[in-house]
């Protein structure tokens, strides 16, 4: 059985104007172990998902179709209590500009524990603390500076900071969002690796939210490529990057350089998203598609199958 | 840090000197005389120099300068002169009246007006937050003697539950047997009209700007951090956001802290307060130049100070802040 | 999570629990006011200082009033001088130029005898350091001696008629609590001002009550003295107690708030005038009742003589003639006032002067107008636009000019602030509109008191004032104080600057005439002189509206001033 099933998950924002569709009947599988990869522009509704997969969608949006089950329990029909114990304990974490994640005013062993003492109150403080030291050794930061304040932390410690948290109550999923954007690249590298490894080594399943299909093609077994509310390409991450199939992919890979890859010009990509409040009949990507045809405005796009694990949004490819 | 403190106390004292200047310079510029009280019709006009030479406001201005400097540096802050005695003396017997009311007015409108606006940002845009809000905007701008003299009209007149102003009752202060809580008891009922007058004034600043600040924070990412944690709402409320929502509020509780030693002339005079404020309008008013002085420097000393005060609690809130 | 949950409810447990207490033990202590023979009097401040030298407002006197007695104080029906520590009336040796004055065998509040020796000490206190308020009356004595130890004899240096009425009432200290000081004082380098600082707590007195407590800014509680040399006796008809135990002094910041407690019961007299905005609150009340008394007050429009416009004594003439009293009294102070005709009031019938000019009396504005616009013609005045056209209508005048023919200037009125005395603020209103009808540049001010009397009195910078006296001394010496030529300088009380070498003389033959009836023949014509220059326009007396609970004490004495005296509180008693 799977860890995570998204179901045909939409999801909408009450705005001024309308009901925006942030996430229109997305569907996603991941194994335990295993990590995938959202890949998207902003506003392309990849933080949504996570976001809705945490139960934490902000007051003005909510889930209007679908479903995610997560270990075998509908996440998106618990109520608030019940989500919030299954917070941190199943699903962590891991935040985007996480240099504004930790709060300023509390140290930082405290922003630790407290996740723990919150989940586990039968824990007494003594084995928490040795937990909270464990998890620091994990991550490699020096256990003295445990009771510092976040802002006496350099970038790369408040990560590892971040990822000891979201490691704390062994969830079985952990999301990542943009975890590494603020960090140098130097940095960047030397977390993503060890990330890799502490996620093998304890068998979670990761989601890793990204603009940068380069990175998270690096990190993650498998990619899903999403353009303005929907997926639009999935498959393993080697395939999905070096075979890209859909336009906006092959767009996405052209855009940003790559760690490891040779040398190449990088070509951004021309035009806007389509505004998401109200239908759009055809494809969504027709107006910036060097392949547009008159048929691509008209009628949907339908999925098709590259190979058993490849699949593309697009009738053209 | 202790370098930082010490280099601010020495610029108190630098604007000290100059605010004790000023205030001297003003208090003689003003149109007023402080014997006309004392003298009356039938004085000689010799007589009446007479008693401003025993005063010493005859001196030349710089002289009475000099004078007034040199006292100051060794403490001595000269004698009211219509009260006759030592101004210390005068501002001592008043200025604890004032501290108890206004102190207790500021520090109870500061904790319900921020664990109110704590709640009213959490629940923004519920009723609850609208109810308080707009009962903060309506109690900020009422006309506190009007207020005053209502609530002493419907609670002390009416309903007789309180009594009519003052700060004590001479029934327990004439009491022999009356012990220290009998005397705390009464002076407690005395001050519940006027604190709550002044608690309705002035709560609502509090709450507007607790509220803000704290909707600014709840914007942080590090309250979806901890909501992402599975923390309790209230955890998150008091934990998360409101120490770091805290900091605006705790200048504005300052400052009031230290203007309340001046109090509020016109609330110690609607409530029969005996306090210092309506002795500095009195000093002022009939040109008391020793008490009007001394007065406005006490308060510039503490306003000065509290600000030193607040600047070092900032350190202590908000561990970011190093000096 | 539990502990924090736990702190908050304790917390908000004891709060809850001190509110509690706060509210029982306040309903608890009030039904036991009352009934314990205690006179509770509301007033709205509190005595500056015991120090009899120092007070001098109003609110101190009323407390030392009871303590610090005099030789002779004025009784209450005839307003005549009666012996009070005096024991009989003042024996005058016109040869030697002496007042023999026996004394009561009084005790002080201490239990020492009150003599001679007390009564010699306070004078020589007052004129060996210049006593402010009290100097001016005992310059002209030339010593006091002790006969005995209870017959004083005052030997004067010229005769001086304000003797009998301003020196013997003299409040007199006892020797024994201040000679230690007067002894301290006189090496020092201001002697005065040592006088003057001394801190005196409990002041002994002659009087009907002690200061027992002084709860700072609260009240003052004033104990029956035991030794007071009335109690049980009847002094000119008068049977004095006093019959209560205590009296105290509550102090109340406004107005509103004394008038509340008045009418609840927590004060039983409210020793202040109520302004008449009050008085349909407290008429219905059936267990208050309100005294109206009058007083010896003197308000009035001052001009300075010595500049343009006012120095012409015509342009005077026609201002007093243009402001109607009546009109005043009737609008602004709601018919409790007389009016003033002169600078001494009806109510002080021996000197008072009844047949000075009375410009415009009795008639209506038109006809005032009339009158003034005839007296300002015939002195050379010209207008724009006169007030009385060819017709002899009134109607409005405009661009007065002076008999030079230049424009006149712009003057201003300065009046006391509306929230010191929204009388005279009004008063001051009201005349302007009359003076610009008549087309003269006429602007009311209102400044604060302090600033308005240096601008009068001490810089003489001004063109017109609205000044007055609440309680004006029934001897007519200030007449000689206000317009004689010698106080025409700064801090002199000439402040209009009037000045005549007659009305000089005449005031200072005035000054020493022993003879009473000499006297007010005397005062009489300088009234006269007095109204023809218009230096001072009277303007009204303001009647005393005293509210007094009658639940639960009877006995009080009204007199000029009202019923807040000494003869009330040695008098009342309770029900």
């Amino acid at each position: 059985m799977a860890l995570l099933k998204v179901e045909n998950l939409s999801i909408g924002y009450r705005t001024a104007g309308g009901m925006l569709k942030a996430v229109d009947g997305v569907n996603l599988s991941l194994e335990e172990g295993r990590s995938l990869g959202l890949v998207g522009e902003s506003g392309c509704g990849k933080t949504t998902i996570g976001m809705a997969l945490m139960g934490l969608l902000p007051p003005n949006g909510s889930i209007t179709g679908g479903r995610i089950v997560l270990d075998g329990v509908e996440i998106s029909a618990l109520d608030e209590e019940e989500l919030r114990k299954v917070r941190w304990s199943q699903v962590a974490m891991i935040f985007q500009a996480a240099m504004n994640a930790l709060n300023p005013v509390i140290r930082v062993s405290a922003q630790m524990t407290e996740a723990i003492r919150t989940h586990r109150p039968d824990m007494d403080e003594q084995a928490i603390m040795q937990r909270v030291e464990g998890l620091f050794n994990l991550v490699g930061l020096p256990l003295e500076r445990l009771h510092d304040f976040p802002h006496q932390y350099s970038g790369g410690m408040k990560q590892r900071a971040i990822i000891a948290m979201a490691l704390a109550l062994n969830p079985k999923l952990i999301i990542a969002d943009e975890p590494t954007t603020a960090l140098d690249v130097i940095v960047q590298d030397q977390i993503l690796k060890e990330t890799k490894v502490l996620q093998e080594q304890f068998d979670i399943g990761i989601i890793f939210i990204s603009h940068d299909i380069s990175i998270v093609a690096e990190v993650c077994h498998d990619i899903g490529v999403m353009y303005a509310g929907q997926l639009v390409e999935a498959g393993p991450a080697q395939e999905v990057f070096f075979n890209s199939k859909h336009p906006y992919t092959r767009a996405l890979v052209g855009s940003f350089p790559t760690l490891a890859g040779p040398k190449s010009k990088l070509t951004p990509i021309p035009g806007e998203p389509p505004n998401l409040i109200g239908a759009i009949p055809g494809c969504r990507f027709c107006d910036r598609c060097p392949k547009d045809t008159a048929s691509c405005k008209l009628e949907p796009p339908k999925w098709q199958e590259i190979n058993e694990r490849h699949w593309v949004l697009c009738d053209h490819c | 840090m202790r370098k930082y403190i010490a280099k601010r106390l020495a610029q108190v004292v630098v604007i000290l000197f100059f605010i004790l200047t000023v205030l001297f310079v003003l208090f003689r510029l003003a149109p007023g005389d402080p014997v006309s009280r004392m003298v009356d019709p039938e004085m000689t006009p010799e007589d009446a120099q007479h008693l401003i030479e025993q005063l010493g406001l005859d001196e030349p201005i710089w002289k009475q300068y000099l004078i007034y400097l040199k006292n100051f540096a060794s403490g001595e802050f000269g004698y009211s002169i219509h009260y006759g005695e030592p101004v210390a003396r005068v501002i001592w017997d008043k200025l604890p009246n004032t501290i108890l009311l206004f102190t207790t007015a500021v520090l109870l409108s500061a904790m319900v007006g921020i664990s109110w606006g704590k709640i009213a940002a959490w629940k923004k845009g519920k009723g609850a937050d609208i109810g308080m809000t707009i009962a903060a905007l309506v109690t900020h701008t009422l006309f506190l003697p009007w207020l005053a003299l209502l609530l002493v009209w419907v609670f002390a007149y009416q309903l007789d539950w309180f009594p009519i102003t003052g700060m004590v009752s001479e029934e327990v202060f004439l009491d022999p047997d009356a012990g220290f809580w009998a005397k705390a008891v009464d002076v407690g009922y005395h001050m519940v009209l006027p604190l709550a007058t002044l608690f309705l004034i002035h709560f609502g600043s509090y709450l507007l700007v607790m509220r803000s600040s704290m909707l600014e924070t709840l914007k942080e990412d590090y309250i979806v951090l901890a909501r992402a944690k599975g923390l309790s709402d209230r955890a998150i409320r008091n934990k998360h956001a409101a120490p770091n929502a805290w900091l605006p509020v705790v200048t504005s509780v300052g400052l009031s802290l230290a203007f309340s030693i001046n109090g509020g002339a016109l609330t110690e005079t609607v409530f029969s307060w005996p306090g210092i404020g309506r002795e500095l309008v009195f000093a002022v008013s009939q040109n008391d130049y020793p008490l009007a002085q001394a007065s406005f420097l006490l308060i510039a000393t503490v306003v000065l100070f509290s600000n030193v005060v607040v600047d070092v609690l900032y350190a202590f809130l908000d561990p970011r802040i190093r000096y | 999570m539990a502990k924090c949950f736990k702190r908050n409810m304790m917390v908000r447990g004891l709060a809850l629990a001190a509110m509690v207490t706060v509210l029982l033990g306040g309903l608890c202590a009030t039904p036991a006011a009352a009934a314990n023979g205690m006179l509770k009097i509301g007033v709205l401040e509190e005595p500056k200082s015991l120090n009899l030298w120092l007070a001098t407002d109003a609110w101190s006197k009323r407390v030392l009033s009871l303590i610090n007695e005099p030789l002779f104080i004025r009784e209450p029906k005839s307003n005549e001088l009666v012996p009070w520590l005096a024991a009989g009336k003042p024996v005058y040796d016109a040869g030697k130029m002496t007042y023999t004055v026996k004394l009561k065998k009084a005790k002080w509040s201490d239990g020492s005898d009150f003599t001679a020796a007390d009564v010699i000490f306070t004078g020589q206190l007052i004129n060996k350091f210049r006593m402010p308020r009290h100097r001016s009356k005992w310059s002209f004595i030339e010593r006091v001696v002790a006969v005995d130890k209870h017959t004083v004899r005052f030997e004067l240096k010229r005769p001086k008629a304000i003797f009998l009425s301003r020196t013997l009432t003299t409040p007199i200290v006892q020797k024994k609590q201040w000679e230690k000081i007067v002894a301290s004082a006189q090496g020092a380098e201001k002697p005065l001002t040592v006088i003057l600082r001394h801190k005196l707590t409990n002041p002994i007195g002659t009087g009907p009550f002690v200061v027992s407590k002084w709860q700072k800014g609260v009240f003052v509680f004033m104990k029956a003295n035991p030794h007071f040399f009335g109690r049980g006796q009847t002094i000119s008809g008068h049977k004095l107690g006093p019959h209560i135990k205590g009296i105290i002094f509550k102090v109340y910041g406004t107005a509103d708030a004394a008038i509340l407690a008045l009418r609840k019961g927590a004060i039983d007299f409210y020793w202040n005038s109520i302004q008449a905005g009050y008085l349909e609150q407290l008429k219905d009340d059936k267990d208050i009742k309100l005294f109206v008394s009058n007083k010896s007050g003197l308000y009035y429009l001052g001009f300075n003589l010595r500049k343009e416009p006012f120095d012409d004594v015509a342009l005077r003439r026609a201002v007093a003639t243009l402001v109607s009293k009546e009109f005043i009294i009737k609008r602004i102070l709601q018919g409790y006032g007389e009016v003033l005709h002169s600078m001494i009031p009806p109510g002080n019938s021996f000197y008072y002067n009844p047949d000075v000019p009375k410009y415009g009396y009795g008639k209506s504005m038109d006809e005032r107008m009339k009158l003034a616009y005839n007296i300002l013609r015939e002195a050379g005045y010209t207008w724009e636009t006169p007030p009385v056209n060819a017709n002899g209508e009134v109607v409005r005048g405009e661009g007065i000019r002076l008999p030079d023919g230049s424009p006149m200037k712009e003057f201003t009125i300065l009046t006391p602030p509306a929230d010191y005395d929204p009388h005279r603020a009004m008063s001051g209103q009201m005349i302007q509109e009359w003076l610009r009808a008549a087309g003269m540049p006429a602007v009311s001010r209102p400044m604060a008191f302090g600033a308005l009397i240096q601008k009068v009195k001490g810089q003489h910078d001004f063109d017109a004032f609205i000044l007055g006296y609440g309680k004006l001394s029934l001897d007519p010496g200030y007449l000689r104080a206000f317009f004689h030529s010698r106080y025409n300088k700064p801090r002199g009380y000439n402040m209009s600057g009037y000045e005549s070498a007659a009305y000089d003389a005449l005031s200072n033959e005035s000054n020493n005439a022993m003879d009473p009836k000499l006297r007010q023949e005397m005062i009489f014509q300088m009234q006269a002189m007095l109204m023809a220059a218009v230096p001072y326009v009277p303007l009204y007396n303001p009647k005393v509206i005293e509210g007094v609970r009658i639940d639960r004490f009877t006995g009080w004495v009204p007199m000029l001033g009202g019923v807040g005296n000494i003869w009330s509180l040695c008098q009342i008693k309770a029900k």
